[in-house]
Formats: structure tokens, sequence, C-alpha cells
């Protein structure tokens, strides 16, 4: 289970300005919840999930998965419990590394590492079945450099690196944003494929509309760092994307009008 | 020529370890290390002290190592934990070394003409060796065992975390790989490396000297760069492999152009011409690339 309990950040800016990611978030995540969380650009969903990484340490307030708090905890001794996509193809992998390394690298994600070969013939064998399953086409190509695959096969390698150790709860960055359309629809096929066979705890940032509806079973909107809405069951099942884009718009319109009453 | 150019290679297989070094930093952590301009004189003055009290030789170089390992430790620290960037930590590091070899060593230089040196030792193991075979064949040895290490350790879980650090410290965190611990071991290691050598080249050379430092880390690049154009990248042994015979190809080329009337004192400087050029090259490349024109009609 995770818990964000109060949690405010504020970010510095050129100006000398503050600008609030977020300002004030309670969410509390069940077990085998798929959360997908909507948002305009600088909305606070990407701070969020960081804040959840340990890559942005929260201002005020908690972080807890399984009622432990972690929010001070330094990111790399929080990697055991979460599995991470970035938005980014390229952020997933390491370039010079192989194929099967850097699924190695990841199965020992959050473990201590020593001396051992880290790829072995056994492994070699593990990863070739993974691979197979996942059909990337990529189970033959063990030993090429992850810097020779294209973005899609990176991405869908990074989500098979995140889930390698079942992480407690796997984070989604708007994973397919960068891949053209076909690709994204693979890694999201993919995606929903992982997250059921391992009953995963996931939250996806997501700028699909459709999507944020379709997948999963709970959706989060963030607006200026608070949450404005979060729906599930018949009221999720409830709301289209035209009754999500109006709600976006008038948001939208509302913090027009606040802007012009404070000016 | 042919002692001259034995000696060459000799020297060359020493100054492998050195570019094992810059490969350790410079390529796999992507971090320029200056401390090496140090902690070469600090291999040299521990090992140096140590033979001079009549001490063992072998233990010589194993300290200078040690000591090699604790300086980079030390800029590693200075960089991870006070966020001082990579170049500055190295200078620190090298500008303060400065001092502690001075210290180490009493005075600016120590001769060690006539001290029993690893090289010596092997002499009276294996008889038939020469004064010059001797160093070639040790520093051989020293090559193989250190080349053997690396590919080794460079493939455990250990040595692969310290290699996706350098090349994706994001992903490496997401990992649960604590980059800066990475760091210090890589610069440990690289500078245990770059320590040991300074211990086998002082007693080669028979002194020790506060400036030999000097021109290190630019030396190991050029090896370096060198190795890896020369022999490529196909794996990660053949890379190891290549780097260390850049190395020799190196010395060989300095020996060459010092017998054809290179003056010493302009070696430096050329070293560097080279390194300039050779990081010129990727630039140019992606100028002229630039620069071509656009095929009409030909689908991309």
């Amino acid at each position: 289970m995770i818990e964000f309990r109060g949690v405010h950040k504020a970010f510095d800016q050129p100006g000398g300005d503050r600008a609030y990611a977020l300002r004030g978030i309670d969410l509390r995540i069940e077990e085998g919840e798929f959360v997908t969380v909507l948002g305009s650009n600088g909305s606070g969903k990407s701070t969020l999930l960081n804040v959840l990484a340990g890559s942005a340490n929260p201002d005020q307030g908690h972080v807890l998965i399984d009622a432990q708090d972690v929010s001070r905890r330094p990111e790399h001794r929080r990697a055991l419990y979460i599995g991470r996509v970035f938005q980014n193809p390229f952020q997933g992998t390491s370039p010079s590394l192989s194929v099967a390394e850097n699924l190695r690298l990841a199965s020992l994600r959050g473990c201590p590492r020593g001396f051992r070969t880290a790829v072995t013939q056994g492994e070699r064998a593990r990863f070739g079945e993974l691979l197979a399953h996942f059909e990337l086409g990529l189970e033959n190509r063990l030993d090429a450099l992850v810097e020779s695959l294209s973005g899609g096969q990176r991405q869908a390698l990074t989500l098979l690196m995140a889930t390698l150790r079942r992480p407690k709860i796997l984070l989604l960055d708007e994973h397919t944003a960068a891949l053209d359309p076909r690709a994204a629809d693979r890694i999201l096929h993919l995606t929903e494929l992982v997250v059921r066979e391992q009953s995963l705890t996931v939250l996806m940032v997501t700028h699909e509309l459709a999507d944020a509806l379709r997948i999963g079973n709970r959706t989060v909107m963030i607006h200026r760092g608070r949450i404005v809405l979060d729906a599930r069951g018949d009221e999720r099942s409830a709301l289209s994307v035209d009754a999500l884009r109006e709600r976006f718009e008038r948001l939208y319109r509302e913090e027009l009008d606040s802007r012009d009453r404070v000016g | 020529m042919t002692a001259l150019m034995i000696g060459a290679m000799a020297q060359g297989l020493a100054y492998s370890l050195l570019a094992w070094g810059a490969l350790l930093t410079f390529r796999l952590l992507r971090f320029a290390d200056i401390t090496v301009d140090g902690s070469f004189t600090t291999g040299a003055a521990v090992a140096g002290v140590w033979v001079l009290s009549g001490r063992d030789p072998v233990v010589a170089i194993l300290l200078a190592m040690l000591a090699g390992m604790v300086a980079g430790t030390l800029t590693g620290l200075l960089h991870t934990k006070l966020a001082i960037n990579d170049l500055l930590a190295g200078i620190l590091s090298m500008t303060a070394l400065y001092s502690v070899n001075l210290h180490i060593m009493g005075r600016s230089n120590l001769a060690l003409i006539g001290t029993t040196t690893v090289a010596s030792r092997l002499q009276t193991v294996l008889p038939w060796l020469n004064v010059d075979l001797a160093p070639l064949c040790l520093f051989a040895g020293v090559a193989l065992l250190v080349f053997v290490f690396l590919a080794w350790f460079l493939r455990t879980d250990l040595g692969m975390a310290i290699r996706a650090t350098g090349d994706n410290p994001r992903m490496a965190t997401a990992n649960g790989i604590s980059v800066d611990a990475m760091k210090i071991v890589g610069l440990a290691l690289s500078n245990g490396l770059v320590g040991a050598c300074g211990g086998l080249m002082a007693q080669h050379q028979g002194f020790a000297d506060v400036t030999m430092g000097i021109g290190t880390l630019v030396a190991a690049v050029a090896a370096l760069i060198l190795g890896e154009s020369l022999f490529g990248k196909r794996s990660l042994g053949w890379t190891l492999f290549g780097v260390g015979l850049g190395a020799v190809v190196f010395r060989l080329i300095v020996a060459l152009a010092l017998s054809r009337g290179l003056d010493p004192i302009d070696l430096k400087l050329a070293t560097a011409l080279f390194v300039v050029l050779a990081l010129m090259v990727p630039t140019l490349k992606r100028r002229f690339a630039r620069r071509r024109p656009v095929p009409v009609g030909v689908d991309a």
C-alpha cells in the first residue's frame, strides 16, 4: 500500500520565485490498484512520481510504502520497492551495456552487488525466455548493445526490467508519449499484460484522456498541485472522454478568471 | 635501437596500467580525473621510501597501489559528499598531494640506484634474464595480471554497476545503485593502478621525483584514445586489450620521436597536441557530415 500524507513540494525558479508543484496531496493507493493520473503541463503529476521514487524530497508531509515512512530515504534505497519507466526511452536503460547485462542489472534492483559474474548461462536462458514471452524479437539479441535498439524496443526492455523483480509499485511517467503510435500501442498492451500477470500496483501518468479511462481501475486528476478528481468504480465507468475534457477546460477557465481578479 | 625499443615496450606495458586507469574514470565513469598527476608520484614516493629502507620491493608496489587508492577515494569523497565538480575535486587532490609527496620523500627527489627492485628480484629467480629483458617480462606479467583482473571485475555485478553509473546514472539509481559509492570505488581502483604504475616506474628508472606525475592524465588519455582507435571496441575484453596495447604503441611512438630528434622538452606539448587532435575528430566529422549535400530524390 502506498500513501501520500499532506505532501507539499515547491521548486525555486530562475527568477527567484517559488513554483508550487504539489500543494497538499493526500492519496492512498491500495494493493492491486492501477491508478491513471491526468493533468496539464506543470500540474505536478511528474513531481508526484518523483516524490514517491525519491528523485525529489517533499518539503512537507510524508510518503509511505507499506506503512513505512520513506520520505527521507535516498532514491537508490527505495529502488527495492519501485519499478520505474520514464517518458524518455533513453533514460531507462544503460546504452553501452548489452540487453542481457541490463536485465541482470535490473534483476538485482535494490539488492547488494558483489563479485559474482553478472551474466551466467542460467541467467541468459531465463532472460531469453522472458524476452520471447514478450515477443520483442530480442531473445536472440541478448548480447546486442542497447544503444543499437529502437526507442520502442528500449521502452519495452525498460518495462521488462522494471518488473523483473516484482515492485510494490510500478511508476509509469507518460511512458508511451515519446513513441510512434504503433510502438505506443504495443507498449500499452505489454504494460497491461505484465500488470495483469503479476497483479501489480500501478501509478501511470498519461496525457491521453481515452487511455486514462480505458486502462486501470482508478483515475486521478491533478491541477495546480492539488487532486481535483479521484474516480473509481461506477463513478469512473460513468466518466467519458468528453466529460473529462470539459472538466479540464473549466479548470483552465477558472484559473484565468482568478488571475484576472488578482491582476 | 633494439635496446631502445625493448625499453620503450617495457615502459609501455607499465603504462598500460595508466591507460586502464583512464578507461575506468575518463571512459566508463565519464570523470576527468586529474588526481592521477599526483597519485602517480605518490606511488613512486611510497615505493621509493620503502625500498630505500631496505624492505621488500614487491610490498613497495602494493603499498604504492594502496596509497593511490586512498588518493582516489579522497577525490571521490570531495566530488560526491561535497558536490565539488569532477575537475575541481581532482585538482584539489592533486595540489594537496604535492605537499604530501614531499613529506613522504622528505625532499624533492629520491635516488634509488642500487636498491633491490622487483625486476632485480626477478633476475635472481630467473638468472638467464638480462637487465633489459627483466623489466620487460616483469611489466608484461603485471599488465597481464591487471588485464585478467579487469576483464573479470568489469563483468561482475559490482563492475557492471560502475559501468552503468557512468553510462546512465538515472537508470543506475532507479535500480538501486548508489551512484556516489560506484564513483568512489571506480576512482579508488583507477588511482590504485596509477599508484602501482608510479611505484614500478620509480624502481625501473631508479629515481622518484616530485614532478614526475605531471602530464600523467594527458599521457593516459592519449594511450587510451590511441588504443581505442587502433583496435576498436568490439567487446569489453577486446577494448581492454586494445587500450593496454595502445599504451605500448604510445611509448613506442614517443621513443621513436625522441630518437629522431624530438626535443624531450617538447614531449608534453606533442602529447597534448595529439589528444587535442584526437578529441577534434568527432567534432570535425559532425561538421563535415552536416555540410554534405542532401541527395535529391533518394529516400532517407
